[in-house]
């Protein structure tokens, strides 16, 4: 069993605080925002999440930080059907570098070119977390760079990084794109109350309104955000971003 | 139908047999089939160092033979997060009277992907929520292959990692942490085809608990 040193200790806490920040974010280009930023700490300048069924490239898609150019020849020219990286991941449940994923270069030309034309778009280097759901579905998050940091512990971090960047762009892409607002002032004002640990009868005396109002604003709220107890309400309010922690 | 055995040191002596037959169980599993030299005891039975008195085993019994089980360990006393592998945890292991650690979850082999619900892999996961709820406990924590967290998520297992993938053994494992409600134990039974309780306390006190039935989930 490997042994953990201080560069691993550092990338350990960095990834576990991702994993926190992505846990409360309320939209996927947060949730993208934070990821770019900390793959490129390692020269990773590329990533993109996608689902690996026989469906056409771009509606697989769940986020795209590829070169637009690259993209672009990839759809064009349906390079997916001869990447042996997708082909991998169907086939693996740990993190793997792009060159790890075995093809036959005599046998099959174009998984040769697809890889020689990513290199023209920067991506040298890749490394690709599968994602095996429990329902038989795979998806994969891809990220490349030229020439990226694959220390031990990076890898971790990565590979830790990309699961919860996926599982909460998946989540917030399911929910579906949030009403802005559906929660009326009065509402967020009396959850607001409830996140710091008011009770209903604290809150009516703080609003100067009865605490039977109170309650009615909260069961609102949690119908609302589809939400089955008070503990959840506040957390899905958080989620939803109607109301935000600096708020607190 | 295979029900779930609380099984601790108070009531031992009354699934001697069975607890036999969970120890070779384990072996078969985790030694013969899993390849963990380590565990490899002589007389065929996998017992180690935490399958102490504190230890608590939930036993898949289907007409006195055991199909499946998972243990638990009070972090309170030595545990294998704690004392065999602390460097997967990023920051400390406090000990916590109400977080548990979990190990060796399995299902025997002619009993895994039956399709008839609820599986017996079902009944597990809900057991070991059902004893979680039981006891009061905030957290359980274990040690996971992390291809698994995708899964469990999926779920709707609220899963912190305690710290980053490790390698241990050639598996690429990751240490957890699971938040304990009635809800993940309610939504669990009802994603799993698990009716609600499904532990036995035989010889021991069945802790005051209800299944979380008054919960409105959205499936």
């Amino acid at each position: 069993m490997q042994k953990l040193d201080q560069v691993d200790k550092y990338w350990a806490a960095r990834a576990l605080t991702f994993v926190e920040a992505a846990e409360v974010a309320h939209t996927p280009d947060q949730v993208l925002k934070v990821f770019s930023h900390e793959i490129a700490q390692v020269g990773f300048y590329a990533h993109l999440m996608i689902v690996l069924d026989s469906r056409e490239f771009s509606r697989r898609v769940l986020a795209n930080g590829w070169h637009p150019e690259w993209t672009a020849v990839y759809t064009k020219e349906k390079l997916a059907d001869d990447d042996p990286v997708p082909r991998h991941t169907l086939r693996s449940i740990n993190p793997f570098l792009w060159r790890e994923a075995p093809y036959d270069s005599e046998a099959e030309p174009r998984a040769l070119t697809v890889m020689r034309r990513a290199v023209d778009f920067g991506m040298t280097e890749g490394f690709c977390v599968p994602i095996h759901h429990g329902d038989g579905s795979v998806a994969g998050v891809s990220i490349a760079g030229e020439r990226p940091d694959l220390g031990h512990g990076v890898r971790a971090a990565l590979h830790l990084m990309s699961l919860a960047a996926h599982n909460r762009v998946r989540g917030l892409l399911r929910l579906g794109p949030t009403v802005q607002h559906a929660l009326t002032p009065r509402e967020r004002e009396v959850l607001r109350w409830m996140a710091v640990g008011k009770t209903a009868w604290e809150i009516g005396e703080i609003l100067d309104i009865a605490e039977v109002t109170v309650n009615t604003h909260i069961s609102a709220a949690q119908r609302k955000l589809n939400a089955v107890n008070r503990a959840s309400t506040i957390v899905n309010a958080i989620r939803a971003g109607e109301v935000s922690l600096s708020d607190l | 139908m295979t029900k779930i055995h609380v099984v601790r040191h108070a009531n031992a002596q009354l699934y001697s047999a069975e607890l036999d037959d969970y120890f070779r169980a384990r072996h078969t599993v985790y030694v013969k089939e899993r390849g963990w030299k380590d565990l490899d005891r002589a007389g065929g039975r996998d017992i180690d160092q935490f399958d102490t008195a504190d230890a608590i085993h939930l036993l898949a019994i289907d007409q006195s033979r055991v199909v499946g089980g998972h243990r638990f360990n009070p972090t309170t006393g030595p545990t294998l997060l704690n004392s065999v592998f602390p460097q997967l945890a990023a920051r400390p292991l406090v000990a916590d009277p109400e977080v548990y650690e979990t190990t060796r979850i399995f299902v025997v082999k002619e009993r895994r992907g039956e399709q008839a619900q609820p599986r017996i892999e079902s009944l597990l996961f809900a057991a070991t929520l059902e004893f979680a709820v039981s006891q009061g406990l905030r957290e359980i924590r274990f040690l996971m292959e992390t291809w698994w967290l995708p899964r469990l998520q999926d779920i709707g297992w609220s899963v912190r990692p305690l710290g980053i993938p490790t390698d241990v053994d050639g598996m690429n494992c990751i240490a957890v942490s699971l938040a304990i409600s009635d809800e993940v134990w309610a939504e669990t039974c009802l994603r799993r085809s698990v009716p609600g309780p499904v532990l036995v306390w035989k010889g021991i006190h069945r802790p005051m608990y209800r299944f979380p039935d008054h919960i409105q989930l959205v499936a």
